[in-house]
């Protein structure tokens, strides 16, 4: 996949990239002068060593995605009715870009092991669910030259912007999204296809980062109504079977993707009048719906929906929780087939009758067999808070014992109360 | 000590990926320890239970209710043996002092020996009925007695402790009511009252009515003007929700029984007709109750 430019051509796209956005719109904050704008003598001298490491990244596989249309219009640089060649420079700025500190995290999770260098390739980074060395990389190739290809570059901002979310740096990720601003600009729409040249999980990311962003909490819902919007028009206009499937696939996901999003912003009376109205009902839909029904607290209408899920639901012993009925949670929940999630919500239940031992029992053994996910950790840090002086040690532990698990993700100091 | 409001629903927003066979596929349930299929993936709430992550708001209305965890804190070699633990607990209020009650699971018996790092664990339950500052003071005693090296008993004393936790219960629900006279009502058939009722949602999070009733003097009978009139139809997605600052407006027709037991006025003249009690539910099932005082007529 990887082609890299002819050597003899990359100066001209470099020429012709400097004719910056005459075609996009809305770009406020932009550089009046930079280190593009200086006369000649920069620009032939960075010349070489933009070829050499240009040969050497070559070897590199680059990441690409379905949409990579940008990639071959930049090579027939010599038709010179061509439109110039779209420039994303305004994401290769190094003052866009957080810097990573590990002092957020527990003192196990920052050692090499954990948090290996950024020079790592980045592919074996996130395989090896290093997240933070991966956010920190995929910044630090954006930012320095050369230039990577357009279809790089969206994929290294999705990675930056994905990890960050993932390592709980919501705020800078929100932050850093703002860089791409309009999504939906016609200046990333593709010359000749006229579609959104951004990948699409970028675009379904970028609209929920740039609602928190810009502390404007329903942008985030109307992002992802405009996305079904397209959506639609292009399941009604395209002639490939195989991409009416995908963009049906997609509109489907979009209407879940609404509900989250009503659901983040804490409007779980309007998630729930969306839920009601998509189609097919299917089970999913309906444990989807109930769940939304307990959080809000309408146990009436949970009860209505769980009745037309095949019996024993999982979901039986939530609503039996939400009344209060905690002995008889925990008979429901003994009768499910046994899980280790199961498991969890049980030493809940214990802990809600005053059984505590019992509890920690549980959530000691789930860790015992290396277990580690969120809620198991957090509620037991809960439960060492209420019932050990030396809580604070007992958490230290709990974090000793995670971090020594094969191939664990970094764990941060909220998921031990720490 | 920790609340026991109800405990949540795991929240994680799902986060958009590419294609499996991308460089830039990521997996993050493998990195939080999800196995497939454990989790809905594409859906913010799964079906796992948080404990609650802190104190949080305490609201009028609602009902209280806390865990107390008594802990033997002694290393295991310890020559101090602690029994006879004891818990109790008051609930000091604006208007004054109640002494609590105290659930424990009942396998424990309470002059068991605590041995060093075992926990009592009680439940208390309060229904917060004041708006103002509230403080839950809890009294411990136990018996300890020093053990010489051959397990003969040697020396014994009572100690107690006291620990208090202060916390202010915020108003839930603002009501406002407003009793009306139905005009052109027919004499013969005795008086009839509108009252309307405005609910304001002061908690910081959304609250479902589950049920509002005007509960009269034996002397009248009300109808709810409200979405539980008289619909057996449906079923669900009826009760309604009101959400932080948000104002429902209600309303009930009180009529005057043919027949009934005679009107209570009050010295001013004024008619008493009934009070209005409320039930609702916050995140989770929380439960919250509140009854208004009594409702009279306009003075004559």
């Amino acid at each position: 996949m990887a082609s890299p430019l002819p050597s003899e051509g990359s100066s001209a796209p470099k020429r012709h990239s400097r004719n910056i956005s005459i075609n996009r719109t809305s770009m406020p904050r932009r550089l009046t002068k930079g280190p593009l704008e200086v006369e000649d003598p920069l620009a032939t001298a960075s010349q070489p060593t933009q070829e050499a490491v240009t040969t050497e990244a070559s070897e590199v596989p680059i990441p690409t995605t379905p949409f990579s249309p940008e990639r071959s219009s930049a090579v027939p640089v010599a038709a010179p009715t061509q439109l110039p060649p779209k420039d994303f420079s305004y994401l290769l700025r190094p003052e866009i870009y957080h810097p990573l500190s590990h002092l957020d995290l527990p003192p196990p999770f920052r050692t090499p092991v954990h948090q290996p260098p950024p020079s790592t390739p980045l592919p074996t980074l996130l395989s090896n669910h290093n997240f933070r060395s991966a956010a920190t990389a995929s910044a630090l190739r954006l930012c320095a030259p050369p230039p990577p290809p357009t279809t790089e570059i969206f994929s290294l901002f999705y990675t930056r912007l994905a990890c960050l979310t993932l390592i709980n740096h919501l705020p800078f990720a929100a932050e850093e999204s703002k860089a791409l601003q309009d999504i939906n600009s016609p200046f990333y729409l593709d010359d000749t296809t006229k579609q959104n040249i951004l990948p699409w999980e970028l675009r379904i990311l970028v609209i929920r980062l740039q609602g928190i962003g810009y502390s404007d909490e329903k942008r985030s819902v109307g992002g992802y109504y405009e996305l079904a919007r397209e959506a639609r028009a292009l399941i009604k206009t395209s002639t490939n079977p195989e991409e009416t499937e995908l963009w049906k696939t997609r509109l489907k996901d979009l209407g879940i993707y609404v509900a989250n999003a009503l659901i983040e912003i804490g409007d779980l009376p309007a998630a729930a009048r969306h839920l009601e109205t998509l189609t097919p009902r299917s089970p999913t839909l309906l444990s989807r719906l109930a769940l939304t029904y307990i959080a809000l607290g309408d146990l009436s209408a949970a009860q209505h929906t769980l009745s037309s899920l095949p019996s024993p639901s999982p979901l039986t012993p939530l609503l039996t929780i939400s009344l209060g009925n905690y002995p008889l949670a925990i008979t429901e929940l003994r009768a499910l087939p046994p899980s280790d999630l199961v498991t969890q919500n049980l030493a809940v239940c214990l802990f809600y009758i005053g059984r505590v031992d019992e509890s920690v029992k549980l959530l000691e053994g789930l860790v015992d067999q290396g277990r580690s996910f969120h809620a198991l950790t957090f509620n037991l840090a809960t439960v060492f808070e209420l019932c050990c002086e030396r809580g604070r040690e007992r958490k230290g532990e709990l974090v000793g014992r995670v971090e020594r698990v094969r191939g664990v993700g970094e764990r941060g100091g909220g998921d031990f109360k720490l | 000590m920790t609340r026991l409001s109800r405990p949540a629903l795991s929240q994680r927003f799902p986060l958009p990926l590419p294609p499996k066979s991308s460089t830039a596929y990521i997996n993050p349930n493998a990195a939080l320890d999800l196995k497939p299929g454990e989790t809905d993936d594409e859906f913010i709430f799964n079906p796992v239970l948080t404990l609650p992550p802190a104190f949080g708001s305490a609201y009028v209305g609602e009902s209280f209710s806390c865990t107390l965890c008594a802990n033997n804190e002694l290393p295991g070699d310890a020559e101090r043996h602690v029994s006879s633990v004891r818990i109790e607990a008051e609930m000091q209020t604006p208007s004054g002092t109640s002494p609590l009650e105290l659930r424990q699971s009942e396998e424990e018996s309470p002059s068991l020996q605590l041995k060093s790092g075992e926990s009592i664990q009680k439940i208390v339950q309060f229904d917060l009925r004041e708006e103002g500052s509230h403080t839950l003071a809890v009294n411990l005693s136990y018996s300890e007695t020093t053990m010489s090296k051959d397990l003969s008993a040697s020396s014994g004393r009572v100690r107690t402790f006291r620990k208090l936790y202060q916390f202010v219960a915020r108003p839930c629900l603002s009501v406002r009511t407003k009793v009306s006279s139905v005009p052109n009502a027919n004499t013969e058939d005795g008086q009839k009252f509108l009252i309307e009722v405005q609910l304001e949602n002061l908690a910081d999070g959304t609250i479902i009515l589950k049920a509002v009733a005007f509960n009269t003097k034996p002397a009248f009978k009300s109808t709810s003007l409200n979405w539980d009139l008289a619909r057996p139809d449906v079923q669900h997605s009826s009760c309604p929700s009101v959400a932080p600052r948000d104002v429902l407006q209600i309303a009930f027709l009180v009529e005057q029984r043919i027949d009934g037991p005679s009107k209570e006025v009050t010295k001013d003249g004024r008619t008493t007709l009934g009070q209005l009690s409320i039930q609702w539910r916050s995140s989770m099932g929380d439960t919250g109750f509140l009854s208004t005082g009594w409702l009279t007529t306009k003075r004559k």
